[in-house]
């Protein structure tokens, strides 16, 4: 289920992945691994850091909706590394196992996918994140209205 | 709805006020009353502590409407102040909505307010033997200027008035009102007006003066009074009628009146400084204005310990107290108050309110978009809403302001100087009585503050928000001092 | 205080099931009648449950069990078939079971005579105990199958010279007929035979199969065949394994089923957008999306690895593998083999293969399709060299077999309305279009 729905969601703004032959790597493990570990691991936990770690468990002055959009930020930069480093070693494990290098066009091809790949991540974390903060949000004590006072 | 009468008679008895209504706002309780009725009585119109003091009393009150249903006991503001005629509930018509009686501006010589041209010769005489020309001469709209033989004849006059008889009316035996008298005894207003009210309220029906309703109840009613010696000079002056070389000499005369003929009183209050710091020698109006001093903070304790007695314990009796201080120091600070009662009555509340005032001047600001500032809606109405208004004239206005009064203590001769003033250091607020810091705790610091104002913003349970400002602060402020602070 | 930096997290691959569609017959690889699969074919079992070893035991074959002087080698028949019965001892997939092929008497009516290994490679080494008269052809293949009719799965392996002599020398004729109906008992679809030439010094009387009188011969050679008799999967399995070391002889298949392994390389010389999808009940399947038309037609490379196969497929293979293309507009651009390949020397993915085929595609129906890559059978030309119709003077002739040619052609006969018998090799393709 996961795997429809985050392959959708990555094609919808990227296309089929290039080159055709690494279809099959990106539709079966890249998107739902890169999809459920940027919604939960990355964007969740950097909500978590935020809201609840350094605005209930600790005692920090990072409260204002300035330092939200720090994380914002932070959260779309992990999900960008977080992209390009899964798809890069699973499609390097893919390969080796089948003793194949990629060569010329397939090759600029898969950098040029990559490329919109880390992007596009980025952007879906930045999202993610911003859903998890309204979430989460009721758990803090200092940032319970940051960015906004709904639903609080 | 017990309510405690206050009358505050003079200049001191303005001063004292003062200082009581700083208390009432830091939350101090007072006990057997949750509203207290000040009446203050003097007719230099511009006086101008008397006008400081009204202003004040006007501000607390104007906040205080915000803030029904009443925050709980110990909260700031948690104790009403009302003027007679709020709360008079009958023929109240005549009576200005105003803490202070109106004398009408007596504009005239004390010679023609007693019509000394209509009187017979034989009264004329006795006029002359009993009051010095300059007496006779002088006008009346700066008050008694120190004589308290001509205070006593003008204030007599009061007994007649509709605010009088609205107070004998609305004085409810059952609810458990009691009166309180507030005066100077080397003034001129406070020294002739004490014991003159104190006989007309207590013994209408035998000071030959005007009968008043429920006379049984004012008869057996709980009454005190503080009396309030000499604790400053004023620079000598030829111009003014006030010397205060005279001071002890007409404390001794009232004193020694005291003694035979003040009656009736359940508990008497008295105290004195010998340290003593000169003021101008203003003889009243607008420019008497003293700077705020320790006694007068004192003299609000009596108050506190007068209500502090059961009715029982009062009913009959006739007590005599006088205050010490633990330790004679100069300034006086915390520990030089004893400490199960003043320090106990004192310490905590005003550290509170400090505590409170100093946060909202230099950390306020800067946590605007936190959650409790936006949770109370601060950022709409911190600006605007009557009541933050209210509360930030309480606070900082340099006429009657809390920040302006804890300056003047300061400053004063024999100062009073608990706390740092003007510093956002919330660890060195109260001197002595540093907080303890460490690498993981830094000890009161605005994160601190903020954290806790923002954790306890959402369990308040009043209705309105100034209420629920005044209950969160009151909470927060409360923990932190307790938790925080040692020493009390 | 708390450091608190949760930033990344790998979740490495989950375990997902692919998209798992079973479509078409699961097991025997779809058969081909223009095109359209199938339906229905039943499962074959691809687990060998039974070896029989059958030795034909008559006197015409004691030549190749002779005795032998201390120091000699021992025949090629001697040598081959005892390495094959230690070869079907040894191995523990399946039950072995040893047979002697006599012909019927009196006393004993059983074509087939039980025996244990021991006896039989003893007799290999020093003769037959008590040689037949003769063995008739036919019924020794009748027999060898009503024991696999007992017991499916079962793989014969039958060692004779395979000359039948029909008893009235009138019916050579009926040679190929009686060896049609022979296999006859058994469906033409789930059997297959593969047969090894193979040639032998011959010691002792020769019976010519013209029923002249018998020829002494001292050492000349006279050729036997081994027979693999058995469903056609498990007779390509039991050729690659037990018969690898005859994989240099002259062969004949007959429907038997090899499984070369063979799939789709994706980066190597592909164009299009296509990937490899999970195969389909063993098939490869290829997916191609939307981009793919005639105009951009897709090229994808099939490698074949045909090491397993018999050699003279392998030759066939570059010139003869064709491709069925089943209602799409498939050709088959190029085959050619992997040592042609200049690219193949840096690429060491395609060292396991030995052929490339290169197909292209320019279209791909809604529903699918199945293409076949096939090699049609060759003919073998061995046969009518080896085959003979008069082998009285066989000393001068060398090694032949008298009337190869029509006991092979009943065999043909025999499987002429099979159709997965006319080709070699047949590789199913699946080409779906990708969701």
């Amino acid at each position: 289920m996961f795997q429809q729905l985050f392959t959708s969601l990555y094609q919808a703004l990227l296309g089929t992945p290039a080159p055709s032959s690494l279809i099959p790597v990106y539709q079966k493990s890249i998107f739902p691994g890169v999809g459920l570990s940027t919604f939960f691991a990355v964007a969740l936990g950097m909500a978590l850091v935020y809201y609840v770690v350094l605005n209930r468990l600790m005692t920090t002055a990072l409260f204002k909706t300035s330092h939200w959009l720090l994380f914002v930020l932070l959260t779309a930069l992990a999900s960008a590394v977080l992209a390009y480093s899964q798809a890069h070693s699973v499609v390097t494990e893919s390969l080796n196992s089948s003793g194949v290098a990629l060569e010329g066009i397939e090759q600029s091809a898969y950098n040029r996918y990559v490329l919109g790949f880390l992007c596009v991540n980025a952007l879906f974390g930045a999202l993610f994140f911003v859903f998890w903060s309204f979430v989460v949000k009721s758990f803090s004590t200092s940032a319970r209205t940051t960015p906004v006072r709904w639903p609080n | 709805m017990a309510k405690l009468f206050l009358f505050g008679i003079g200049g001191t008895g303005s001063r004292v006020i003062r200082s009581l209504t700083m208390l009432l706002a830091a939350g101090v309780e007072i006990k057997n009353c949750d509203t207290v009725v000040p009446i203050i009585i003097d007719p230099d119109a511009r006086n101008g502590d008397m006008n400081r003091t009204v202003e004040l009393l006007k501000t607390y009150a104007r906040l205080r409407k915000s803030l029904e249903p009443a925050p709980a006991v110990g909260d700031f503001f948690h104790t009403d102040i009302k003027t007679l005629s709020a709360i008079a509930q009958s023929g109240s018509g005549d009576v200005k909505d105003a803490f202070v009686y109106d004398f009408g501006n007596i504009n005239e010589s004390f010679r023609d307010y007693l019509h000394y041209d209509r009187m017979p010769v034989e009264s004329r005489h006795l006029v002359d033997l009993l009051f010095t020309p300059e007496n006779l001469a002088s006008p009346l709209t700066v008050g008694f200027k120190g004589s308290p033989n001509v205070g006593s004849v003008v204030l007599n006059g009061l007994m007649g008035s509709a605010e009088i008889q609205a107070f004998a009316n609305n004085f409810n035996e059952q609810d458990g009102d009691r009166v309180f008298f507030i005066s100077s005894i080397f003034g001129g207003t406070g020294a002739a007006g004490f014991p003159l009210l104190l006989k007309n309220l207590r013994y209408p029906d035998l000071s030959g003066g005007q009968r008043l309703p429920n006379e049984k109840a004012l008869r057996e009613a709980p009454m005190g009074g503080l009396s309030v010696l000499p604790y400053f000079k004023v620079n000598p002056s030829a111009e003014s009628a006030i010397d205060s070389r005279f001071f002890i000499t007409k404390t001794k005369a009232a004193l020694s009146y005291y003694e035979t003929n003040l009656r009736g009183l359940n508990s008497l209050y008295y105290l004195a400084d010998p340290v003593t710091k000169s003021y101008d020698n203003q003889e009243g109006g607008a420019n008497q204005t003293n700077g705020a001093h320790f006694i007068e903070l004192v003299g609000a304790l009596a108050v506190f310990d007068f209500m502090a007695h059961s009715k029982a314990e009062l009913q009959g009796q006739e007590l005599f107290f006088e205050y010490g201080l633990e330790k004679d120091d100069r300034p006086v600070r915390f520990g030089s108050l004893d400490a199960d009662k003043s320090m106990q009555l004192l310490g905590r509340a005003l550290t509170r309110f400090q505590l409170f005032a100093t946060f909202l001047t230099h950390g306020l600001p800067g946590t605007m978009d936190a959650v409790f500032a936006k949770t109370l809606q601060l950022p709409a109405d911190w600006k605007h809403d009557d009541f933050y208004r209210a509360l930030r004239e309480l606070l900082d206005n340099p006429a009657y302001g809390f920040t302006p009064w804890l300056k003047e203590l300061a400053t004063n001769d024999r100062a009073f100087a608990p706390f740092q003033l003007g510093s956002a250091d919330y660890n060195d607020l109260v001197h002595g009585q540093r907080v303890e810091t460490g690498f993981f705790d830094k000890g009161i610091v605005t994160n601190s503050l903020r954290k806790s104002l923002d954790d306890s913003a959402t369990k308040v349970t009043h209705t309105t928000r100034p209420g629920q400002f005044v209950e969160l602060f009151s909470k927060v402020m409360r923990e932190t001092v307790d938790s925080k602070i040692k020493g009390f | 205080m708390i450091s608190a930096s949760i930033l990344r997290k790998y979740a490495l691959l989950l375990p997902l099931s692919g998209l798992a569609v079973a479509c078409g017959s699961g097991g025997e690889p779809v058969k081909i009648a223009g095109g359209k699969p199938a339906a229905g074919a039943p499962a074959a079992a691809d687990k060998i449950s039974q070896i029989n070893v059958l030795v034909d035991a008559s006197g015409g074959m004691q030549g190749f069990m002779h005795a032998n002087a201390p120091g000699e080698s021992g025949s090629n028949f001697q040598q081959t078939v005892a390495a094959l019965l230690s070869d079907v001892n040894g191995q523990h997939g399946a039950p072995a079971a040893y047979y002697f092929v006599k012909e019927a008497t009196g006393a004993d009516p059983r074509i087939l005579v039980p025996t244990s290994y021991g006896a039989l490679t003893g007799a290999v080494s020093t003769g037959i105990q008590k040689p037949a008269l003769g063995t008739e052809l036919p019924l020794m293949l009748a027999e060898a199958l009503k024991l696999h009719a007992k017991r499916p799965g079962t793989v014969s392996l039958i060692v004779s010279d395979f000359i039948y002599s029909p008893k009235n020398s009138g019916e050579t004729w009926r040679v190929k007929t009686d060896v049609k109906d022979a296999l006859a008992t058994a469906d033409a679809a789930q059997l297959a035979v593969s047969v090894f030439a193979n040639t032998s010094a011959y010691r002792g009387n020769f019976y010519p199969g013209n029923r002249t009188k018998p020829q002494a011969l001292r050492g000349d050679k006279l050729p036997y065949y081994i027979w693999v008799v058995g469903a056609p999967a498990l007779v390509g399995q039991v050729d690659g394994t037990l018969l690898k070391r005859l994989a240099s002889q002259p062969q004949a298949h007959f429907n038997t089923k090899f499984a070369p392994p063979y799939a789709a390389l994706d980066h190597f010389q592909n164009q299009g957008e296509w990937y490899k999808a999970e195969p389909i009940a063993g098939v490869p399947a290829l997916s191609f999306t939307k981009s793919v038309s005639r105009k951009e037609p897709a090229e994808v490379v099939f490698g074949l690895d045909l090491k397993a196969v018999p050699a003279e497929w392998q030759k066939a293979a570059a010139q003869g593998l064709r491709l069925d293309a089943a209602a799409t507009d498939a050709t088959l651009l190029r085959t050619w083999p992997v040592a042609q390949e200049p690219a193949a020397a840096g690429k060491p993915y395609l060292q396991q293969y030995t052929h490339l085929a290169k197909i292209k595609l320019g279209q791909v129906p809604g529903a699918g399709a199945l293409l076949h890559l096939t090699l049609p059978r060759p003919q073998p030309a061995w046969v009518a060299q080896t085959s003979t119709a008069n082998d009285s003077n066989i000393a001068k002739q060398g090694p032949k077999t008298f009337l190869l040619a029509d006991v092979m052609q009943g065999v043909a006969d025999y499987f002429a309305g099979q159709p997965s018998a006319q080709q070699a090799l047949d590789l199913p393709i699946r080409v779906q279009r990708a969701d």
